[in-house]
């Protein structure tokens, strides 16, 4: 399911699963792994 | 965090929480979508025997006499035999290093750095409230290894990592860090994942730049640290995740297009469980 967020005001959260934990975006352009021109 | 904490040496909370804040930047950089880090969580000391302390007559008398009477009982506990080895412990020297290792990996109370010295003449005690509300842990009780790497420490799924130590060769012992190795700092670059766009810091620690455990199959924790107005755009995990939001709010919609106007606002305690795609 795709999904999207924000935080408002300093937002901690915890996040736990069974790895491996990837994320994929819809738009590639939107991933900030990759480097920005 | 650069600096060494030497050993008998206080830090005020506001140090300690700018050194955590710190190192909470550095890891925004590490290649996943948003920061990882554990903030400062502050956790009671409190008292073994809390019962006791109702009871003014089970505490010391608040005199001056009793910081005195508390000097004169160090001074029965000082070595007197000399050097005579005869009169040393059996114990061997590294259940002292290592247990104390343990006591700082559990411990560590960053209030004392504000409070009269215990040589101090006008010494007194500390109100129970003040104890109880002030005097606050900034460590946990699990072995972290907080102490050594700051958080996150690198792990191996559920264990420590553990490494491999080899002889080098060379009996000149090293003072500096080899060139290239450890920390890294290129120059400061603007982000647009930072509130006012301000440069962010790029040094990271090589334990931090480590491959995460979260891309293995096993169980993962992980906490993030947002800053305000931190946006994740649209996109998916190939596996459940479960998000419980610790403090602050954390606003989620789905679909595949960012819509501010489609939110569901999580607060904390609220625990959400992301599904496949």
């Amino acid at each position: 399911m795709k999904h999207f967020a924000w935080a408002k005001g300093e937002t901690v959260l915890q996040l736990h699963g069974t790895g491996p934990w990837m994320i994929t975006y819809v738009n590639p352009s939107d991933d900030p792994r990759k480097p920005k021109d | 965090m650069s600096q060494r904490l030497g050993h008998g040496e206080t830090i005020t909370i506001e140090q300690f929480q700018e050194a955590r804040a710190s190192v909470a930047e550095s890891v925004t950089n590490v290649p996943l979508a948003f920061a990882a880090a554990q903030p400062v969580d502050l956790k009671d000391f409190d008292f073994m025997f809390p019962k006791l302390q109702k009871n003014p007559n089970n505490l010391l008398p608040e005199t001056a006499a009793t910081p005195a009477n508390l000097a004169r009982l160090g001074q029965t506990m000082i070595d007197n035999v000399g050097n005579d080895p005869a009169g040393d412990s059996d114990i061997s020297a590294i259940m002292t290093y290592f247990g104390q290792f343990i006591d700082h990996d559990i411990t560590l109370e960053l209030t004392s750095a504000d409070l009269t010295r215990l040589t101090s003449p006008s010494l007194a005690p500390l109100p129970l409230a003040e104890i109880r509300n002030n005097i606050r842990n900034a460590r946990t009780a699990t072995l972290d290894l907080d102490s050594v790497y700051d958080l996150p420490a690198p792990r191996d799924g559920d264990k420590m990592v553990l490494g491999k130590v080899s002889p080098t060769g060379n009996a000149n012992i090293p003072l500096k860090r080899p060139k290239g190795k450890g920390l890294q700092r290129p120059a400061a670059q603007p982000s647009q994942h930072r509130p006012g766009n301000r440069p962010r810091r790029q040094h990271r620690r090589s334990a931090q730049r480590r491959e995460p455990d979260r891309r293995r199959k096993v169980f993962f924790t992980m906490r993030l640290l947002l800053p305000d107005g931190f946006k994740i755009q649209p996109h998916w995990h190939p596996k459940v995740e479960h998000v419980t939001v610790i403090s602050g709010t954390f606003n989620v919609g789905m679909g595949d297009k960012f819509d501010q106007t489609a939110i569901r606002k999580c607060l904390p305690g609220r625990l959400a469980s992301g599904r496949r795609k």
